[in-house]
């Protein structure tokens, strides 16, 4: 890492329009996030067809901005409300929400306004540093170590997913099915295509996502028939006392260095994050018992984890080009629309998007900072807003905004059809995250695989010689075994009980 | 018996599954497999559709608990035809462009689907397909399907 490679990154991440979309992406995120239905995989879906008319490093910059605005959005329906919007806020709920009911909601939302603002920057500086180190230990990876690390995501996914994992590995199968329709890149023959013109050029990603995670979440959240909820309890002033800062400042670095190495992981994030920081918190606390109850610590650590968590995760797509989650899988999709394929050649083939969306994660967390201490109250009226109202906006824009990607009306049925299977699959107990990161790892996969067998000969052996394809099988097993011999349980276990 | 059915009728998601799996792995096999060291177009996609099926067998087996199942309900209507309208709002979109497809669509959404009242139905239809048009249309010249609607206001292209 060079100096002025960052010094460059500020550059980009300081020109005015740079700023401006780093700004739109942390309110849409944190207004998206605050509102009913929408997590943060259908607020960056919906907003993708926006990413293709501006230039791609703003793009990612905005695309980053709803990402860790809406898991600040998030946050607030947790504490507030007992309504995380999304995974990665559900800890939060135990104690944030404990505080509001004694009046305390204003520290426990300031507190993790600081906390995401800390462990964002601490993340960000992480990366900066550690992650061109990756890309040019990637360079050197091959066809069988790209095969197992595209695994290892998936499998990860599968395994830390919201559904069963043999549902999880069902949702990843199809996606891998839906990724081959089209022309075979390797040979030149139409697959799954079964005769028609439209389906050569393969299934669009932005309108797989938008149906799967936007129509698929309006239409299950229409049918659920939620109004707008009302907010419980004084907010109090929102800056935390001293002594909430003394007794969270521990909690604040913990979560930053749990946050930074969880999410790294391949399937890593915000979600284990979080619910690693709060069971550290919770074990290494003089008093335990005060969790579950109103503890600050129990706050502040989580969204530190959180964020720190939701940052690192770039590493892998940035310098491996590896997704390791549902959420990089729509900015590697923002990336594709682009032109741009992420991958180990980025740093130094835009080195304005990389090094500009570093320096952007810095100066968006600030923003977040700063804007969320100011706008809580306002955000909050936002809570009230009928599902019934926003839903039949949201559908026509995106309908357009599938339509405008490529004046295809064929792509409005595609995302109707993917609107139809992600409330199925709702229904049915299924998470659409595994399928959509399988559409996005899909190709690579198999190219990496073909090219592995054409290497070795049809050896599987090439998959076990190579010493870093090695350690990545070791680490699926390890992965898997734990799964299998722990639970998903044990992980909630040391948790107090939603009372 | 006609409790028992009801009892096992989630296994029915599994069995769909696994017949997806065989129906792509067929499909495969109609594509040229080639070997393990000269992999074919259709090598892949047997791999992906067997791990497919296997896994959802092992589901119908493996899985006794439908709580993962959310029952039809009255309210699963309304997601219906939310479908069904978008279906025809894309139709309508094919044919006369996007303001009377909109107009229609947010209007009986929320009239019917939402429970609004006419007033608030009719003003947010208005206003939000004002907005799309400006948004679309006038700022960010998405090139829509022949729109009669605009083409008596403002003539030309639409």
């Amino acid at each position: 890492m060079d100096f002025t490679d960052v010094l460059y990154g500020f550059q980009v991440a300081l020109q005015p329009s740079n700023l401006l979309f780093a700004l739109v992406g942390v309110v849409v995120g944190m207004v998206v996030g605050i509102l009913p239905g929408l997590g943060p995989p259908a607020t960056i879906a919906l907003m993708l067809p926006l990413t293709y008319v501006i230039q791609p490093e703003a793009a990612i910059i905005m695309v980053a901005g709803i990402y860790y605005g809406a898991y600040y959005g998030g946050t607030i329906t947790s504490v507030l409300l007992r309504l995380p919007g999304e995974a990665a806020s559900v800890v939060t709920v135990y104690d944030g929400h404990q505080m509001a009911l004694q009046g305390r909601a204003g520290p426990a939302l300031g507190i993790s306004a600081i906390g995401s603002f800390i462990g964002g920057v601490a993340s960000t500086f992480g990366l900066i540093f550690f992650a061109p180190l990756v890309a040019q230990f990637a360079v050197k990876l091959g066809p069988p170590e790209y095969v197992i690390l595209a695994i290892a995501g998936l499998a990860m996914v599968s395994s830390l997913g919201s559904a069963r994992p043999l549902k999880n590995v069902i949702s990843a199968c199809i996606g891998l099915l839906i990724a081959m329709v089209g022309i075979d890149l390797i040979t030149g023959s139409s697959r799954f295509t079964f005769g028609s013109f439209d389906l050569l050029g393969g299934i669009d990603f932005v309108a797989v996502a938008m149906g799967l995670f936007g129509l698929g979440d309006i239409l299950y959240e229409l049918e659920k028939g939620e109004l707008g909820a009302r907010v419980k309890g004084k907010i109090g002033r929102i800056l935390p006392s001293r002594q909430d800062m003394k007794d969270s400042s521990g909690a604040i670095a913990r979560g930053s260095v749990i946050g930074f190495v969880l999410g790294l992981l391949p399937g890593g994030g915000g979600v284990v994050s979080s619910l690693a920081s709060y069971a550290t918190e919770k074990k290494v606390s003089k008093h335990p018992e005060e969790f579950g109850r109103g503890a600050i610590a129990g706050v502040a650590g989580p969204e530190t984890a959180n964020n720190a968590g939701s940052t690192s995760s770039f590493l892998p797509l940035l310098s491996l080009g590896i997704p390791s989650n549902v959420v990089l899988a729509l900015v590697y999709g923002a990336l594709l629309i682009q032109g741009v394929t992420p991958g180990p050649n980025l740093i130094t083939e835009q080195p304005a998007i990389f090094w500009g969306v570093l320096a952007s994660m810095v100066i968006g967390n600030l923003m977040l900072l700063l804007l969320s201490i100011p706008l809580i109250r306002p955000f909050i009226a936002l809570v009230k807003v009928r599902l019934s109202i926003l839903s039949s906006l949201v559908v026509v824009i995106t309908m357009v905004g599938v339509y405008s990607v490529a004046n295809s009306t064929f792509d409005m049925w595609v995302m109707l059809a993917f609107g139809v299977i992600g409330y199925v699959m709702r229904k049915t107990g299924y998470d659409p995250g595994p399928m959509a990161l399988a559409i996005v790892l899909g190709p690579l996969l198999e190219s990496s695989f073909r090219q592995s067998m054409l290497m070795s000969g049809g050896s599987l052996g090439v998959f076990f010689e190579r010493p870093v394809a090695l350690v990545g099988v070791l680490a699926i097993a390890a992965v898997i075994a734990v799964r299998v011999f722990l639970g998903r349980k044990n992980v909630f276990r040391n948790l107090p009980t939603d009372s | 018996m006609r409790r028992r059915v009801r009892t096992h009728a989630y296994r029915l998601n599994s069995l769909v599954i696994a017949l997806v799996g065989v129906g792509a792995a067929v499909y495969a096999l109609s594509l040229p497999i080639g070997t393990l060291a000269q992999p074919g177009s259709g090598l892949w996609p047997l791999v992906v559709s067997v791990v497919l099926t296997l896994s959802a067998l092992a589901l119908l087996v493996a899985e006794r608990d439908p709580d993962d199942y959310e029952p039809m309900v009255v309210r699963t209507f309304i997601a219906l035809a939310g479908f069904a309208l978008l279906a025809l709002f894309i139709l309508g979109f094919q044919l006369m462009g996007l303001t009377i497809p909109s107009l229609l669509l947010v209007f009986v959404w929320m009239r019917w689907l939402a429970r609004e009242s006419w007033t608030v139905s009719s003003l947010v239809a208005v206003i939000s397909t004002i907005v799309f048009v400006v948004v679309f249309v006038v700022l960010l010249g998405v090139p829509m399907p022949k729109d009669p609607v605009l083409s008596l206001l403002i003539g030309g292209r639409f």
